[in-house]
């Protein structure tokens, strides 16, 4: 680093006076805003995000590998199963049921047999819907992906083109 | 007292500042009569975690090293890699068999639990050397997290490390808050840190060994998008197609270097500490874009070389340093990029003032007498 000037009357300031770092930026940022004012900075160099790899290839993958393994849902079909009425056996070891018991089963078993027949095939359609828009995202991903990882070729391309020509 | 440093990699080669940490961190306590032994393992890579070093003891840098294998690896992590750093909720179990996958060493964990001692201590937080390792030695436990603001210290299983352990060592104050942000009041913590030498270097013969007359600026570290250096190249290109002279040097290695033979580019690559230090005392400004830092020993050396620092305005850390000793600035925009470099460039005596502010700083912070004052106070509190 180049000696500073000895004279400088500044030299020794800070034993008094701390560097004000705050003070200095406050300084830089009145620079920047006046370089802006002059337009002297193009769109390219002036808060654009850099279009440069964005190193997203496996996260992207790893997204979409979650898609669908969401899309797969076990059980989808068939979902409704039938149960065949059997015998009432009561468990051994336990007392037999009073007949309000038995009605009051019975009248539950039906009550929800019949709520699986209205609403099941509704629920179906439901959870199939939401696989086929899970696979249909994936897919899209897939695409999505692909095109990023084409325009990042390309750009590593013309950025390459660009930086070998000579500095100015 | 008779100590344990744990921590995954020790050796010839082996880069890792939580590390290399831990271990001088190892070295001081011994000088101070401390009984210290280096529970390590056998790979040198934070990458491939292979097997590279013999298992057993030996002496190394002056200290007894213990070495045990590193278990294989199982490749159905890799999903969960990208869960762990966005922060995705992950089970515990999942968690554990992820952390598995990270220089997890079953025998240092077996030894962990069987051998005598008074304390472990265990960096950085990532590994299965620290979480499985803490877990063994139990209330003996004090952990040198090196946290950063990042996904992997939301797992809930760093929550457990940070709470359960005895104590916990941060390096410096935003590291501990960052903590306490994540996790809410930790119960015993104190700041360690890593302490500094002050070493002579010869920036005229670094000038003069690579025929620099221009303004230099260095950076120092893995060349790796985390952090942040491909930023840091296109704003160098910029400034120099705006019509700067400025040289970027660079130490260190990685992915995400400059092209092969690009002009207004020093690419160094691993370099000895001397070497490093004379680059550092060559330069002008001290360049330092990474956006997650849990201590940024490299501000701390440039500082010390009389260089002052420009830093990424958005990095808690850093940021912290440099409102705090007023020996660094700081952009988040090419435009405070180049001005902010203009500024101290025009300035040899603000750059000066800068660096011995900074370098005050630290000589008084981070001397190893002020950080070992506060390691074996916290040592002392915490074990009695």
């Amino acid at each position: 680093m180049p000696a500073a000037n000895d004279a400088d009357p500044r030299r020794g300031l800070d034993e008094v006076q701390p560097i004000d770092s705050a003070a200095l930026m406050a300084e830089v940022r009145a620079e920047v805003e006046r370089r802006r004012a002059a337009q002297e900075y193009p769109r390219s160099l002036d808060d654009v995000p850099p279009f440069d790899d964005l190193g997203l290839e496996d996260e992207l993958v790893a997204s979409i590998h979650r898609l669908e393994t969401l899309a797969r849902i076990p059980g989808v079909t068939p979902v409704i199963e039938e149960m065949a009425p059997g015998p009432a056996v009561a468990p051994a070891g336990f007392d037999g049921r009073s007949g309000r018991q038995v009605l009051l089963d019975r009248g539950l078993v039906a009550a929800r047999a019949i709520a699986r027949r209205v609403v099941g095939p509704r629920l179906e359609n439901i959870v199939r819907q939401g696989a086929e828009y899970l696979m249909a995202s994936a897919q899209h991903g897939r695409a999505v992906v692909a095109r990023i990882l084409d325009l990042e070729r390309r750009v590593r391309t013309l950025e390459e083109q660009v930086g070998g020509a000579p500095d100015p | 007292m008779r100590l344990l440093i744990v921590v995954p990699r020790v050796g010839p080669g082996v880069l890792g500042g939580a590390e290399g940490l831990g271990f001088e961190l190892g070295q001081h306590l011994a000088l101070l009569g401390h009984d210290v032994e280096a529970v390590t393992t056998c790979a040198t890579s934070h990458i491939t975690w292979e097997n590279v070093l013999p298992p057993g003891t030996e002496e190394f840098a002056g200290m007894p090293v213990r070495r045990f294998p590193v278990s294989d690896r199982d490749g159905r992590f890799i999903p969960l890699e990208w869960r762990a750093r966005d922060a995705e909720p992950m089970t515990l179990a999942e968690e554990r068999f992820w952390f598995a996958q990270k220089g997890h060493s079953p025998g240092l964990i077996e030894y962990l639990r069987e051998a005598d001692y008074d304390a472990a201590l265990f960096a950085p937080y990532t590994l299965a050397t620290t979480i499985f390792g803490a877990e063994a030695a139990g209330d003996r436990a004090v952990v040198i997290p090196c946290l950063h603001d990042e996904g992997y210290a939301r797992m809930r299983s760093v929550g457990r490390l940070l709470r359960d352990a005895r104590g916990v060592l941060f390096n410096c104050l935003p590291e501990a808050r960052v903590a306490e942000r994540i996790w809410g009041p930790l119960p015993r913590w104190e700041i360690g840190g890593r302490g500094f030498d002050d070493p002579p270097a010869d920036g005229d013969a670094f000038r003069r060994n690579h025929r620099i007359a221009t303004p230099l600026l260095l950076y120092s570290g893995r060349w790796e998008a985390g952090k942040n250096v491909p930023t840091l190249l296109r704003y160098m290109r910029a400034w120099r197609r705006r019509g700067s002279e400025a040289v970027l040097a660079m130490t260190g290695g990685g992915p995400e270097g400059p092209r092969p033979g690009e002009k207004g580019m020093l690419p160094l690559g691993y370099v000895s500490d001397d070497e490093k230090h004379a680059a550092m005392a060559a330069a002008d400004i001290y360049v330092h874009p990474s956006y997650n830092e849990s201590f940024s020993i490299v501000l701390m050396e440039a500082w010390l070389q009389g260089t002052p620092g420009l830093v990424w305005g958005d990095c808690a850390v850093t940021r912290y340093h440099a409102e705090l000793t007023g020996g660094a600035i700081w952009f988040t925009s090419y435009p405070e990029f180049e001005v902010a470099a203009e500024r101290l460039l025009r300035d040899d005596l603000l750059r000066e003032r800068m660096a011995g502010a900074g370098a005050r700083y630290v000589r008084s912070e981070f001397s190893w007498d002020a950080v070992m004052s506060r390691v074996e106070g916290a040592l002392e509190t915490w074990f009695s």
